[in-house]
């Protein structure tokens, strides 16, 4: 068997196992509807410009009905509306959240497995230090210093995550180190960074990228709970997290204020979830074969 | 052993340093104006002014670092915005009703969730296992603060079963002074007999406890699933199956007991989880600990009060990992003979 047909064989076994786990199929699924959603809201939205700041008093609270699948809000929007465009929200604040976590963590997480020693040594202490933090705290902090707005939430959030990059590449890092290609090009004289960027970097990657992925969920949680804090969008923003927040005002009388933006975020993140869940399963032997 | 100890103390005092310096950084040196932060409200330019000698910002950053070091060891760490006491004394004051829910909250998760993944390691891809997987993830998913609201929709709002926060109803609380020994309103009840007022909190701690321990519930499940799974495949479980003895024999006297490692370990990671999530749950559940003072403390900008919350959650975590290593430690000859 030539290396391509054995890596598509094992391309294959995975998604086999992939398949077979009809949770982690059902995760997927949502996943890809919740990505269709956010791309085609204007069109899918029978409100669109409840989106923002439309104000109709006239029908302020309304129950579900056909009209507004979701019922209104206090200012008489379309809450459909507005979790539909949340849902752009999530998950772009998800993508660039992750997307800086990585800038951070995987120079760092080369350096440290690259160089070795004391650089080892200092920057993964950095690392212990970050972790000592719970995500959510961090993210506070760095929030509530900044001030609230989505820009600062993306970055509290990529502060907060990156050095769980830093080990898994460090710990990549080390072992391709060691191996015969990378030795040639020192050995050749190539300058470090070169060999890091041309010959480390490629070759630690996958790991890092199904980790960002199954991240992708706690990463939506941890946004929407800064939201709920106040310290997210502001209104009229309609982020899920603070669709909830305000909707806690009328929530007993009102339930469906609160029901429905919650369920999105819940229905999201436990579609990342079960998905990553699914990679974890197929990544590790033991807990495949046992 | 020893060595591993003070290894292990050692490592830890260097990351509670380096967990101050992070504090240090995003209260003094991110924010534009950390004075006029630190000052709260609208301030004139005299109160900026004082403020910056105060904090020291007209030195520089080291010597600034330093006298923050000095001021957190003496217990100096500012003063509240909002309730104008001493942070310090604000934590201790809110520090036990939190601890109390976080506690509850995973002694419920742990009694749920090891069963829970025990049944679904036994029955692996067999329906109680998608169940159990199903729960777990579901239980991590769930936003806290959400979850919190439903319970208190449907058992207040439609049941009307439970009280819809607090710790204690007022009455109550009138009625039959509780004397304070531990903070905990469940214990010093229990300690000076005052049913009444043990029954009620009781009652008030359902919802908080059970919207509590979703978190943990998910993460101890998945891991002694995982842990029990990885166990399975070694001789000591093998060997006695093939001998005939009975499955639950060998499931709970043999393979449990070397699967809880990492079930401990998610208990400690949980227990600092939790801490964060009380800034959730206790907002909306009205409880007076250190979540909804720290809640409060961000609406109202209360920045002092913020990096106080911060820095005690962080050395909790810090301290709660020590524990559970030296535990582990203690329980596994593995672990320290390695290190």
């Amino acid at each position: 068997m030539t290396e391509e047909a054995a890596r598509r064989a094992g391309l294959g076994y995975a998604w086999y196992l992939f398949r077979r786990n009809r949770l982690t199929l059902a995760g997927s699924a949502v996943v890809v509807l919740l990505v269709l959603v956010a791309l085609a809201a204007p069109w899918l939205a029978p409100y669109p410009g409840d989106a923002t700041a439309d104000v109709h008093p006239e029908r302020a609270l309304l129950p579900p009905s056909r009209e507004h699948l979701f019922g209104t809000d206090e200012l008489g929007r379309d809450l459909f509306t507005r979790v539909l465009f949340g849902s752009r929200i999530s998950l772009t604040v998800g993508v660039i959240a992750i997307g800086l976590a990585l800038l951070i963590g995987v120079p760092i997480g080369l350096a440290a497995g690259f160089f070795g020693g004391t650089v080892d040594e200092v920057l993964m202490r950095v690392c212990d230090v970050f972790m000592s933090f719970p995500p959510l705290l961090l993210s506070v902090a760095i929030c509530a210093m900044l001030g609230p707005s989505l820009t600062n939430v993306m970055i509290s959030i990529g502060v907060a995550w990156w050095p769980w990059y830093s080990r898994l590449i460090r710990s990549q890092a080390l072992s391709v180190r060691e191996r015969g290609f990378v030795e040639a090009a020192r050995a050749a004289g190539v300058k470090p960074w070169v060999v890091i960027w041309r010959h480390i970097l490629p070759n630690t990657m996958a790991p890092v990228v199904v980790q960002a992925s199954m991240d992708f969920g706690s990463v939506i949680l941890t946004a929407a709970s800064l939201g709920f804090l106040g310290m997210g969008a502001q209104p009229p923003t309609p982020e899920w997290g603070l669709l909830v927040s305000i909707g806690r005002t009328f929530f007993l009388d009102q339930w469906w204020y609160v029901t429905f933006p919650g369920l999105a975020i819940f229905m999201a993140v436990l579609a990342f979830n079960l998905v990553g869940d699914g990679i974890r399963e197929i990544s590790d032997p033991r807990t495949r074969e046992a | 052993m020893r060595a591993y100890i003070v290894r292990r103390l050692l490592l830890g005092v260097v990351v509670l340093f380096g967990v101050t310096l992070v504090t240090f950084f995003i209260a003094r040196v991110i924010p534009s104006d950390p004075a006029a932060r630190w000052v709260g409200g609208h301030p004139t330019a005299e109160q900026i002014a004082r403020a910056r000698v105060e904090l020291g910002l007209d030195k520089p950053l080291h010597i600034q670092y330093l006298r923050y070091m000095g001021d957190l060891l003496r217990g100096n760490w500012g003063t509240s915005i909002r309730t104008h006491h001493p942070v310090l004394a604000d934590i201790r004051a809110f520090l036990p009703a939190s601890l109390e829910l976080i506690l509850s909250g995973i002694l419920i998760a742990a009694v749920l969730g090891v069963p829970l993944g025990i049944l679904s390691a036994t029955r692996k891809d067999a329906l109680p296992d998608h169940g159990a997987r199903l729960v777990s993830i579901g239980a991590v998913s769930i936003p806290t603060f959400w979850l919190a609201m439903l319970l208190q929709l449907l058992f207040f709002g439609y049941l009307g079963l439970l009280p819809l926060g607090g710790r204690v109803d007022t009455v109550v609380r009138l009625t039959y002074p509780l004397q304070r020994i531990t903070g905990s309103y469940l214990v010093d009840s229990l300690l000076t007999g005052n049913w009444p007022v043990f029954t009620n909190a009781l009652t008030h701690m359902v919802l908080p406890a059970l919207t509590m321990a979703a978190y943990p519930l998910g993460l101890i499940t998945r891991m002694t699933r995982s842990s029990l799974l990885e166990v399975m495949g070694e001789e000591y479980i093998v060997v006695p199956r093939a001998y005939g003895i009975p499955r639950s024999v060998v499931y709970y006297r043999y393979a449990l007991k070397n699967a809880l490692g990492p079930t401990i370990t998610v208990l400690g990671l949980t227990f600092a989880y939790s801490l964060a999530e009380t800034f959730l749950v206790e907002s909306v559940f009205n409880w007076p600990g250190l979540g909804q003072y720290a809640s409060q403390s961000i609406l109202s900008a209360d920045y002092p009060a913020i990096m106080g919350v911060t820095l005690v959650v962080a050395c909790t975590y810090v301290i709660v990992n020590l524990v559970v290593d030296l535990i582990l430690a203690w329980l596994d000859p593995r672990i320290r003979l390695e290190g």
